[in-house]
């Protein structure tokens, strides 16, 4: 007779249920509802304060999103895709440059890895405080040195030119320590072999790194993109932070968050904008899956 | 091993009840917490305002004297600063729990009704009023404490009073002034745009910055507005303001008006002009340090647009400090520059609060005039009670002068969520000299968007 790992015969079959049970009802209360929720809202003008009214009216706030509010829809939309596609390229650039500094096992390199991962460890109102009072042109040490390199001055986070790049770069600081940990993990997994070969064959840094190291990190590369986009798509704290979304910084996040939980209210609206931000997170996934898994293959 | 299975067995039974019974403690503490809430012997009175550190240190004072009035009685003072919409996520979760007793309202102003007609759905403040969600105070024994109009005006809808509108502050227009700074370069304080012009150029002449605003959060929309409430009101009485906007609100519905018409061009124009002089950096300012700056600085910006109720932060910040308050002047004629008064703070009691006699007891102590005149000490508001004065501050003389020449504020036109942000107002972080559009390009860009939300 086999051992019963998990208690009688009787027990064995209700517990797998039992131990299923409690993630699958959390899962519907607070993910499958809400969702649901969600586009059920997206039809109404409800303002999301409990005893008023629904005001059930079909398809007529995606009607204005796609009509009379279509620019700051199509506004918003921008900003979220440059967003996305800034903090994406600079983080997986930066994270890739760092792991490829400090991929080796050296006196120090530890703590400098600690360090630039350090960041992603504090709250984004603490990052978003920090780099406010950084960059406050009145009593913020970056005014002086801006105004010493360029000889100009800069409002920096109320500067229509700079606001969207600079919360970009916040962002980066952040979680670049992240994309480096991630890489580092899947450079040390390369086989060192390869670099002999290729020493050996004559290749110098470059080459080596183009035709090994990058093909070889090709997996690490989707994990990263993948991420570092996805979770920029629904980005609104760090903004709510820094600049409320003003000066060109409202994506479609902090859109979606001021509609419907505002000043004044209207959770309809919102949830609309919250059904369009999820169709758009599923494109760009999808399209970002679909490339970066052919990618692989390709390499 | 049957043994150990059973032993098992048993273990795993203790196990699951123990994690069952965490939920159901759960459950039943949650119960009790709420019966001794409800019950006579210690009940908890919610109270919630954003935050405003005197008026919050003011209320604080009034509560612990309800609560030594009221043995048993504890007060919860929940608040939330108004920046990163803080406060109106506090309000929606403590509206959605049903655990509010008294609630700071924003008024929503007639304006905030549009006639059915428009198809437009009232949100937040007035949704909530239109359902019935507060109680109508006008019955009130302390509402007799009151202007009924102005209360009306703030509060009302159709023949109820859902809030009771304690503090009223000039918010836009709103400008402080250094004397001492201005009595330095000989100058005296302006009472035309003419006037203020001149002044500015003097001082730039003189290598001082003339002006300071907190552009980060959108401050500059006090010039903005107080320009465009003198020019509109230009000629015209201060009662006549609350049926000059309901006017112009159904003007801009009908298309009789549009933001490219000549008097909003003109305040374009002055506003441009104005802000020509602030500080170069006002856009990265922010609100909640500007007025502690602005105090510091007793050598540099002599002008500094703010509302009212930063006067005694600047006060406390910086005691030494000779300032004054006043409407900017951004109309030609001194008589035309009076204050925008901006009706804020009203406290309402939710329909379906568990404590509502407790709450018109609170509200009654809050509103008794002793209590009442210290509270506006302490904020710098304006009085709303008219057996209260408003108390003169050491910043207040023109203010205690002039405030009873001002009038209720112009509201947007007609918009609601689903209406371009532009519709309703312009874009000034994106309009010179915050942005690249030019005054004529950002009144075409909001005209446009009003036409084609409105249907015109």
């Amino acid at each position: 007779m086999s051992t019963i790992p998990f208690g009688t015969k009787r027990t064995r079959r209700w517990l797998p249920w039992a131990s299923i049970a409690v993630p699958t009802i959390g899962w519907l209360v607070f993910g499958l509802f809400p969702s649901v929720a969600t586009v059920f809202y997206s039809f109404t003008e409800y303002s999301g304060f409990p005893g008023t009214p629904l005001h059930f009216c079909g398809l007529c706030n995606y009607h204005n999103a796609l009509n009379s509010s279509w620019t700051d829809f199509e506004t918003s939309v921008t900003v979220t895709l440059k967003y996305v596609a800034g903090v994406t390229v600079l983080q997986i650039s930066i994270g890739l440059g760092l792991a490829l500094l400090l991929r080796h096992r050296r006196r120090g390199f530890g703590l400098y890895r600690a360090l630039i991962f350090m960041p992603q460890v504090f709250s984004v109102t603490i990052v978003g405080v920090l780099f406010s009072l950084i960059l406050d042109p009145q009593n913020g040490p970056a005014e002086p040195a801006y105004h010493g390199l360029f000889g100009s001055t800069s409002a920096f986070l109320g500067d229509q030119t700079w606001a969207l790049w600079l919360v970009i770069m916040i962002n980066v600081w952040m979680f670049s320590g992240y994309t480096m940990l991630v890489y580092i993990a899947a450079l040390r997994r390369i086989p060192p072999e390869l670099y002999e070969a290729a020493s050996l064959d004559g290749a110098g840094r470059f080459r080596t790194f183009r035709h090994i190291t990058w093909p070889l990190l090709a997996n690490a590369t989707t994990v990263n993109v993948f991420l570092t986009a996805m979770g920029c798509v629904g980005e609104y704290a760090l903004i709510r932070v820094l600049t409320d979304g003003d000066y060109g910084t409202k994506t479609l996040g902090m859109y979606m968050f001021d509609t419907a939980f505002g000043v004044n209210p209207s959770l309809g609206y919102g949830s609309m904008l919250a059904v369009a931000q999820f169709v758009i997170t599923l494109v760009i996934g999808s399209a970002l899956l679909f490339f970066l898994r052919r990618r692989e293959v390709t390499l | 091993m049957a043994r150990s299975t059973s032993l098992s067995s048993r273990r795993h039974r203790r196990a699951l009840a123990a994690l069952a019974a965490v939920p159901l403690a759960a459950g039943l503490a949650a119960c009790g917490s709420s019966s001794a809430s409800g019950s006579g012997s210690s009940q908890t009175l919610t109270i919630a305002m954003w935050t405003n550190p005197a008026a919050v240190a003011q209320t604080q004072k009034i509560d612990a004297e309800f609560e030594k009035q009221h043995p048993g009685v504890k007060i919860k003072l929940q608040t939330a600063p108004t920046a990163a919409s803080a406060w109106p996520t506090l309000q929606q979760s403590l509206l959605s729990a049903k655990s509010v007793d008294v609630l700071a309202q924003f008024p929503p102003t007639p304006h905030a009704y549009p006639p059915a007609s428009t198809g437009i759905v009232p949100q937040g403040t007035p949704a909530l009023i239109q359902s019935g969600q507060f109680v109508d105070l006008s019955s009130q024994p302390f509402m007799k404490r009151f202007d009924p109009d102005a209360q009306k005006y703030a509060m009302g809808y159709n023949n109820g009073i859902y809030g009771v509108m304690t503090a009223e502050y000039v918010n836009n227009s709103g400008m402080f002034y250094k004397k001492d700074l201005l009595a330095k370069y000989g100058l005296s304080v302006p009472t035309t745009y003419g006037e203020f012009i001149s002044d500015m150029d003097t001082l730039k002449s003189k290598g001082i910055t003339p002006l300071y605003v907190a552009g980060k959060d959108g401050y500059q929309s006090i010039a903005w507005f107080g320009i465009m409430n003198q020019l509109l009101m230009q000629d015209k009485p201060s009662t006549d303001a609350a049926a000059l906007w309901e006017k112009r609100a159904q003007d801009f519905w009908s298309g009789a008006q549009s933001w490219e018409d000549p008097v909003y061009a003109d305040t374009a124009q002055r506003y441009e002009k104005i802000l020509s002089y602030m500080e170069p950096n006002a856009g990265g300012v922010p609100a909640q340090s500007a007025p502690g700056v602005w105090a510091a600085k007793a050598n540099d910006f002599p002008f500094f647009f703010d509302g009212s109720y930063d006067g005694n932060t600047i006060a406390q910040t910086n005691p030494s400090l000779n300032f004054g308050f006043m409407a900017m002047p951004g109309a030609d004629d001194a008589g035309w520059n009076r204050a925008v008064l901006a009706p804020d703070l009203s406290w309402a009691v939710p329909t379906w609060s568990k404590h509502q006699q407790l709450a018109m007891e609170w509200l009654d102590l809050f509103t008794q005039p002793d209590n009442y005149a210290a509270w506006l000490k302490a904020t710098g508001s304006i009085s709303t009670e008219p057996s209260v004065p408003t108390p003169a501050l050491s910043w207040t003389d023109w203010l205690s002068k002039n405030a009873s020449q001002g009038y209720v504020n112009a509201e947007a036109p007609w918009t609601s969520t689903k209406f371009p942000s532009e519709a309703g107002d312009i874009d000034r972080t994106k309009m010179q000299p915050f942005g690249s559009q030019t005054p004529a390009q950002a009144l075409k860009t909001s005209a446009d968007a009003y036409k084609s939300a409105a249907g015109h």
